[in-house]
Order: C-alpha cells, then sequence, then structure tokens
C-alpha cells in the first residue's frame, strides 16, 4: 500500500510522510515544512484524526510514532518524561512494574498515544480523581511551525518559572506546534480496587449519588454515568448485572488502602437508595469493564461518516437534565457517557446527516440555556460546517487568533482544523 | 474637581484629574508620602507608583486601564503585597491598581463545588465563607490570612498541602480578565474543559503580565474528615531526606511533608517551645489525612519508613491541640530567624525530590564557602526548598555574598534537574536567572505570547524576563528620586522628564 494512503484525511492523502526516529529529526521535518512552505498536519495513532475540521490543505503527514523512548522514569520522585510517540498502555506497563501509573484513560486509550493525547485534551472517567492530563503534565518540549524546539515546565511537581506552557499546548490540537516530549508528574497504583454498579429507572434519581460522590472526602477513582443504550454495548461482551426498567446506570470505582474504600463503598450505597440494582461488580468483569468505558460515546475518526459524536460541558448538578436533552429527538438512537463528579457528557448519534444536525443543534441550544458549552468532536463534515466546532465563541477568541499568529504566522500546522484559526 | 495646588507635569495633572474623576478622592492616591506605602511587598525590590487606584468592580478596573493607556502608564497590579519576588513592584513607576476593595465573594455553589470571588478576596476568606457548607479551598500558602485570590493567581501560589492537592492553578476553572486596551473576557468558566486554548491554565503564574483578573471561578473541596500529625526526628538532613524520597517511592502521598533544618529547629525552640529536640538534625512534619477508615495503619506505616532511615523518635499527634502545637514551629520558623540574625533571604528552588540529599548538601557546602549560616524550612514532599540565607542588610559585604549564595543555591538546583521558583515567581527578583533554565527561543517563545495579550508591555512591564536596558534606565533614574527625603506633603514636581518615560 502506498505509504501516503495511511494519513488519508477525509478523502484527501499528504504529498510527503515523514517518520522521524529522533526529536532533531521531527525538528528538521518541520524545518524541511517551513522551507518549501508545507502544511503539517502530525500523527500519532490517528484515532482522533477527526476531531476538528480536516485540514484546509495538506502536505506533510508528520507521523511522530518512532518517538516511542521513555527519556527518564524518576521512581523516586514519581515523575517520568517520555517522547510523544509513547503509547500510554505501553507507558503504564513499564510503570506498573513500580507500583505507579500515569492515571490517564482517554477514548481508545488502549491506542493512543502521549503526544494524541496531550493535543486532543480528552479525558476519562479517572479524572474524577487525579484531574485530566493538564493537571498530571508538568513539562513539556515543542517543535514550532518552524523547527524550533521550546521547552517549558520540567521534572518537578512544583515550578512556577515562565509562562504555563504545557497548558498552552495541551487541547491546543497541534496548531500551535508540535509535541515532541511530555513530562508527567505519577500516582501509586491503588493498592486494592472495586467497582459498584446501580441501575436507576431516571437520570434524576441518581443525581443523589453523583453528587454525594462529588463531596466524598474518600474521592472515588471514577463516577461513570452511562444511558441503557451505552450499558447495552458493554454487555454484548461483559457479564454485567441487568433489570428491565433502567434507564440510567451509575459505575463507582474505589481505589487506595482496603478500609477507605469499603467506606466509599457503604456510603455509595447509602446515597443510592432510589436504585433498582446495586452490585458489587467481580475484579475481573470490573477490569475488563473499564478498559471498554472510556471509548463509550465517541466517534473514532473511521465511523465519522455515520455518527455524529459531541461533547457537553455542564455542572454536576445539571446532568440529569442533560440526559433529557440528549434523549429527547425522537428517532435517533444516542448512546451517552458522563463523567458524574465532572459534569462532561461524551455523545453519539446514528442517523442521516438532517437528523444529526437537528439533534445536535437542540443538544447545543440546551447546554447554551445552562451556562455550558458544546463540542462536536466527530462526524459528518458537512454537519461541522453546518454547525460550528463549538459554542459559545467568546471575545477570548480573539486572544485565541493572535495566539495562533504569534506562534505559527504562516499557518501551516493543522490549517482550518479549529475552524476560527 | 479642585485637587489642590501641583508642581509642574502638565500630563501628571490631566491623569490625576481622570483619575478622580473615575475613582473618587478615596479611590486614588498620589502624594508621596502615601505612594511610599505602596512601593514594596514582602520581596526585596521596591519601586514607587506614580498613582495608586482603588477600584471596587470591573468597569471601574477597565476605566483604570483606560486612563493608563491614553496617557501611556505603565500598570502594576497589587494585591495584599506579600509577594516574594517583586511581581507587585512598580518599578517603572505608573499606575498601580490596588485589589484590595474588590473583595466580595460572589457566589458559593455547595453541590457543584464551586466558587465565584473578586481578587481581592483573602485566601482563607474562601475557605472560611466554604466551611458553611463544610467546604475549603485547598491551596494554602504559608501566607493565606493575608494574601488575595488575585494575587495567588498572578503567582500561581503553592502551599504546604498542594502536595496532595495541586498548586493554585488545579483549582482555577475561569477567569474575567481585563486585556491592556480595556477589553473584558472571559476564559473558562464553571463547567470544566472549555473549548478553545487554555487561557486559563496560560494567564494563572503569568504574573500580571498578560490581563488583569477581576473575577475568578474556584474549585471547592470537601476537607478530610481524619489529619494525624507526624513529628519525626533525626539526626541527620541526610536521613530525613532519604527518608521522603522513600515515603514519596512507597506510593503513599501524606497531606504535607516539610522539614527543617537543626538551624531552622534552633530559632524555632529559641523564639516558641513547640517540643522539637533542640539537638535533632532534622525534623519532619508529615499530615496523613483522609477517612478515618484504615488511617491508623497508615501512620504506622509512615512512621516505620521513618524509622527505617534511622528516624530516633517519631511522636503521633491526633488531637488538634496538639497537631497544632507541632505546626507552629513550622509556621512560626521565617518570624523566628530574627533570633539568629537581623535580616534573611528566602529562596525557592525546586528539585526532583530523588535529588533532595545531595542538593541539600550542596546548600550547606555554599553557606560554609560563603561565611553565611543558612536555615532551611521547606516543602519536602514537593522537592520545593526554601534556604534562609541569614545575614544582616546593613552590611554591604554581607548583603552581596547573601544574594550571591542565593543565585548559587538557583543555579545548583537546576543542575539537579530542578527549576528557579517552585511558588513564589519570577518577578524582579529572578528575571535575569532565567537564561539559567530557559533557552534564547524559549524566552522568545514566551514574548510572543506575551505580545498576544499585552502587545505594548504596558502590563507589569520589566518582569519575569531578563531586564532590557530600557527597564534598567527607567528604574535607575526613578530610584533616584526615591531615595529623596519626602519634605512636602504636597504632590512634588516630577523629575525632569520623567514624563518620557511612561511608555
Amino acid at each position: 500500500m502506498d505509504l501516503a494512503e495511511r494519513y488519508r484525511l477525509n478523502g484527501t492523502t499528504p504529498r510527503i510522510v515523514r517518520q522521524p526516529e529522533t526529536v532533531e529529526e521531527a525538528a528538521e521535518a518541520l524545518r524541511e515544512a517551513a522551507r518549501s512552505g508545507w502544511t503539517v498536519v502530525p500523527w500519532g495513532s490517528g484515532v482522533h484524526q477527526g476531531l476538528g475540521h480536516p485540514p484546509a490543505r495538506y502536505d506533510l503527514a508528520l507521523d511522530l510514532t518512532r518517538l516511542s523512548r521513555v527519556v527518564r522514569h524518576r521512581p523516586a520522585n514519581l515523575t517520568v518524561r517520555v517522547e510523544a510517540g509513547v503509547r500510554l498502555a505501553d507507558l503504564n506497563a513499564t510503570l506498573a512494574e513500580h507500583g505507579q501509573w500515569l492515571p490517564l484513560d482517554p477514548p481508545f486509550g488502549d491506542r493512543a498515544t502521549i503526544g494524541g493525547i496531550l493535543a486532543t485534551g480528552l479525558s476519562g472517567p479517572l479524572r474524577a480523581r487525579y484531574g485530566s492530563a493538564r493537571d498530571l503534565l508538568i513539562g513539556i518540549r515543542v517543535a514550532l511551525a518552524d523547527g524550533t524546539l521550546i521547552q517549558g515546565g520540567g521534572e518537578v511537581v512544583k515550578n512556577v518559572a515562565g509562562y504555563d506552557l504545557p497548558k498552552l499546548f495541551h487541547g491546543a490540537l497541534g496548531t500551535l506546534g508540535v509535541i515532541v516530549e511530555a513530562a508527567f508528574k505519577l500516582w501509586p497504583r491503588p493498592k486494592v480496587e472495586a467497582t459498584w454498579a446501580f441501575g436507576f429507572a431516571r437520570p434524576e434519581d441518581a443525581l443523589p449519588l453523583t453528587l454525594a460522590m462529588l463531596r466524598h472526602p474518600g474521592f472515588p477513582l471514577a463516577v461513570e454515568v452511562l444511558n441503557a443504550r451505552a450499558w447495552a454495548t458493554l454487555q454484548e461482551t461483559l457479564p454485567l448485572p441487568d433489570a428491565p426498567d433502567v434507564r440510567i446506570w451509575v459505575l463507582v470505582r474505589a481505589g487506595g488502602w482496603p478500609a477507605p474504600v469499603e467506606r466509599l463503598g457503604r456510603d455509595a450505597l447509602a446515597a443510592a437508595d432510589r436504585a433498582r440494582v446495586r452490585e458489587r461488580l467481580a475484579a475481573e468483569a470490573a477490569a475488563a469493564l473499564w478498559t471498554r468505558v472510556p471509548s463509550i460515546g465517541v466517534v473514532p475518526a473511521t465511523e465519522a461518516e455515520a455518527a455524529l459524536g459531541v461533547r457537553l460541558g455542564l455542572l454536576p448538578a445539571q446532568l440529569a437534565e442533560g440526559a433529557a436533552a440528549l434523549e429527547e429527538a425522537a428517532g435517533i438512537p444516542v448512546t451517552w457517557r458522563a463523567h458524574g463528579t465532572v459534569g462532561l457528557i461524551y455523545a453519539r448519534a446514528e442517523g442521516p446527516a438532517e437528523a444529526l444536525q437537528r439533534w445536535a443543534e437542540g443538544v447545543r441550544s440546551f447546554a447554551l440555556a445552562r451556562g455550558g458549552h458544546f463540542t462536536l468532536l466527530g462526524g459528518p463534515e458537512p454537519v461541522k460546517r453546518a454547525l460550528g466546532l463549538w459554542a459559545p465563541l467568546r471575545p477570548e477568541v480573539a486572544v485565541m487568533r493572535r495566539l495562533k499568529a504569534q506562534l505559527d504566522p504562516e499557518g501551516r500546522l493543522n490549517p482550518g482544523r479549529l475552524g476560527w484559526a | 474637581m479642585a485637587i489642590g495646588p501641583m508642581g509642574g507635569g502638565m500630563k501628571r495633572q490631566a491623569v490625576l484629574r481622570e483619575l478622580l474623576d473615575a475613582f473618587g478622592p478615596r479611590g486614588v492616591l498620589w502624594e508621596d508620602h502615601h505612594l511610599l506605602l505602596y512601593e514594596y511587598d514582602a520581596s526585596i525590590d521596591k519601586g514607587r507608583p506614580d498613582f495608586v487606584v482603588f477600584p471596587t468592580s470591573t468597569e471601574q478596573v477597565v476605566a483604570a486601564v483606560r486612563i493608563a493607556r491614553r496617557y501611556g502608564l505603565p500598570i502594576v497590579v497589587r494585591g495584599a503585597g506579600t509577594g516574594l519576588s517583586g511581581g507587585g513592584v512598580a518599578d517603572q513607576g505608573g499606575l498601580m491598581i490596588v485589589t484590595t476593595r474588590m473583595r466580595r465573594i460572589l457566589e458559593i455553589d455547595p453541590v457543584n463545588l464551586r466558587a465565584v470571588v473578586q481578587p481581592g478576596v483573602v485566601n482563607i476568606a474562601v475557605s472560611q465563607a466554604a466551611a458553611a457548607y463544610g467546604l475549603y479551598y485547598a491551596p494554602d500558602p504559608s501566607s493565606q490570612k493575608a494574601c488575595t485570590i488575585g494575587g495567588n493567581i498572578a503567582e500561581n501560589s503553592g502551599g504546604p498541602h498542594c502536595l496532595a492537592y495541586g498548586v493554585t492553578t488545579n483549582h482555577v476553572l475561569g477567569l474575567e480578565v481585563v486585556l491592556p486596551d480595556g477589553e473584558v473576557i472571559e476564559t473558562g468558566g464553571a463547567p470544566c474543559d472549555w473549548p478553545g486554548y487554555d487561557l486559563t491554565g496560560l494567564i494563572v503564574g503569568s504574573e500580571g503580565t498578560l490581563g488583569i483578573v477581576t473575577q475568578a471561578v474556584l474549585r471547592l473541596m470537601p476537607p478530610p474528615e481524619a489529619v494525624v500529625t507526624l513529628l519525626a526526628v533525626f539526626d541527620t538532613v541526610d536521613q530525613a531526606s532519604e527518608a521522603v524520597s522513600a515515603i514519596i517511592a512507597d506510593g503513599t502521598i501524606p497531606g504535607a511533608i516539610e522539614m527543617m533544618d537543626h538551624t531552622a529547629i534552633q530559632a524555632v525552640e529559641s523564639a516558641k517551645r513547640c517540643g522539637y529536640p533542640t539537638d535533632a538534625g532534622a525534623v519532619l512534619l508529615i499530615d496523613v489525612e483522609g477517612l478515618p477508615e484504615g488511617l491508623e495503619d497508615l501512620v504506622h506505616h509512615i512512621a516505620r519508613l521513618c524509622e527505617h532511615f534511622d528516624a530516633r523518635e517519631v511522636r503521633i499527634a491526633t488531637d488538634p491541640a496538639e497537631r497544632e502545637r507541632l505546626w507552629s514551629g513550622r509556621k512560626g520558623a521565617f518570624g523566628a530567624m530574627g533570633r539568629l540574625a537581623p535580616s534573611y533571604y528566602i529562596q525557592d528552588g525546586v528539585v526532583p525530590r530523588d535529588q533532595l540529599p545531595g542538593v541539600l548538601r550542596r546548600i550547606q557546602e555554599i553557606g560554609r564557602r560563603y561565611g553565611l549560616t543558612i536555615a532551611n524550612v521547606f516543602h519536602a514532599g514537593d522537592g520545593n526548598l526554601h534556604p534562609l540565607i541569614l545575614f544582616d542588610e546593613r552590611d554591604p559585604d554581607l548583603t552581596r555574598r547573601a544574594l550571591e549564595a542565593g543565585a548559587e543555591i538557583i543555579r545548583a538546583c537546576i543542575e539537579a534537574g530542578g527549576s528557579l521558583t517552585g511558588e513564589h515567581g519570577v518577578g524582579l527578583e529572578k528575571r535575569d536567572l532565567m537564561p539559567l533554565l530557559f533557552s534564547p527561543a524559549d524566552l522568545e517563545a514566551m514574548a510572543r505570547i506575551k505580545a498576544a495579550f499585552n502587545p505594548e508591555g504596558r502590563l507589569n512591564p520589566c518582569k519575569m524576563f531578563p531586564a532590557t536596558k530600557m527597564c534598567l534606565e527607567t528604574w535607575s533614574r526613578r530610584k533616584a528620586r526615591m531615595a529623596e527625603p519626602i519634605r512636602d506633603r504636597r504632590i512634588p514636581a516630577p523629575a525632569e522628564g520623567e514624563e518620557d518615560l511612561w511608555i
């Protein structure tokens, strides 16, 4: 197969592919691109290339997956520095030997690379306890559009020297620079874990549980809320509880030393007094479940023609209303999942483009009316064009445009990806 | 409005007239004997502003910014003035905006764990207001009874308990910001993960160089249900720092791990009996906190780790009074240094935690070489060092040696893979040390980021980045004037050409 085919985006293949094996080679590829006036699309595993618009011009595919070294793990400092192409799953396998982990579980985390996870800024259920990659990232090395290598932060857990560059590049979708290395603070792996599943007839019945977990000083690892359709997807391959009139499921994951884990479970059971199902899951089932949950409700780049994926940012107490807004549109099957204590909902709908657009418009209006935000994560390009990638667009966008112009003045990094930039 | 007789300076009079119109006579200071009170923070550097205003609202901040823009005045924002790196010092003169009258807590949302506050709210006031709902605001800088949220945001402040809960940036969800052209923007908000570039994350810790924060959405937390404090006594700093590394590597993250060395213990115990053994080489103060279930096992586990590294004694305090007594030494440590020397210079380096033993040895060696006593009181769990270099600021030679030793300590931290500031900020104090850590390309990228917000450099000029020739020239001309005694209580004639210095 032609190499360029592997980097096809929205029907377009790049003119050139580079697969640097070192940070310096990656920088050199960018210098070459600058000399030649090429536009650049950085690549990790490619699983989230469907985020944003496809590039307006696509000359160079810069594949970073061969930057796959763990540069430095300091076990007694609980930090690690890695190259951008390292896969999260591989990194955590290495860290496990020291009883440590980088507690991130983004969508498709089995394939995702560190650089891709940082560029997309997508989080997973574990952020209930550990925050998102934004909170764990302590240092970053970036190749700018002209190939200049810069760094910010470091390998210390507290650092206020200079601007917080890690924050700027996290979630910027590769439009400000190409992330080539990252340093993280790590956490000890929990000594023991337990997961409980709760089934409710109505979303509002689940709120006492999710809000009790939000203010629980035992800090659950994850409090994930799923609708019945999302649950059914998991049931296809996993032995999970079931009940006919359950529409909403809440998974509570606790971890740490044994006694606090049991206490958290008792408190969760007490707060779930309206639950129709309350069950502690077997350890193996729970472990398998947590590898599957983070990708539910998310549309990977390969499925973007037939489905629409959105993310809503609400307050935790607005989740029940959010659930109602998502499932209102008749005839469109919607799969959704929410970080119950964080207030983010990932939803995926399937159907004809016009129906998807109407659904997304309704969801967007709801989010804006509640003071929240709305992002189109994946789906058919015409729907993205019609709706815009995110809302609300506030005056701060002018500052974002100026940042883009300062760091990538020729607009060659992922051009058009953000729509407004 | 009549503003009394004034010396020359047409521009100065015009500025004053506009400020008085916008703020009223009680909202502006312009006489030297008043300005004198705003020429310093808690650091070494000084600089006198030309005017000080006290806005009570975002609109008034915008008005001040517009006036400053019209007349080309630099703007420096100041909260409580507890900063340790000169970030709130008007060394280039200009307009100082003091936020202490913007001290309203606008909202506490006990369900979603959010607080919306103005920038002049004192850090501890947030926790006090949240306490009614069984919540608190986690970042706890040592000055938390005085310092403001706005200052915390500017400096990305830390504190002892940031080990477990993260620093200010991990607790700020959204901001309202006034840009130097007077535009007001919102960044982030009460819902998490606002789409677009993370301007909130960039502005936190930007030391007032990107925008003026006029409102902030903070994350609140449930407090731990139980806290146990351990005091572990060691014969040597080496043993104590090995124990810190071991506790971190073991995978138990306590709420806080603080260290004090022999010199610090001596000072503390001579000021106030806290029960630290005066012959100890070092003590660790460790807060183990969380749910009461299993906490005792965890405490004994950590105690055993300390004993493994030859702690000669581990005291365990569970009742609040006894815990308070153990902590009182740590909290009063900086004040107690007065027992040992007239002045101290506090450093703020940070190192990877596995480097603590080596770096602490180097600090003692640097002290010996410069003939200076250095006490250490610091956030060991974070690797955030606070060497206190003792000197006498009346002795110029001693002062010079103290500053040189401080810079050398920072170099040692950077060589060990660390950074030049963990929580105090760069400000004026460390701006010229930035090239030790950052390449010209790194600094150029930061300059471009600054230009996207603050293209004319009007906001907090000459801070955070190596001083330019213009910064130094303006400063030396203004410094001469500050040294003059203040005789006339009315406004003096500005020095020749002063207005030309306004950018």
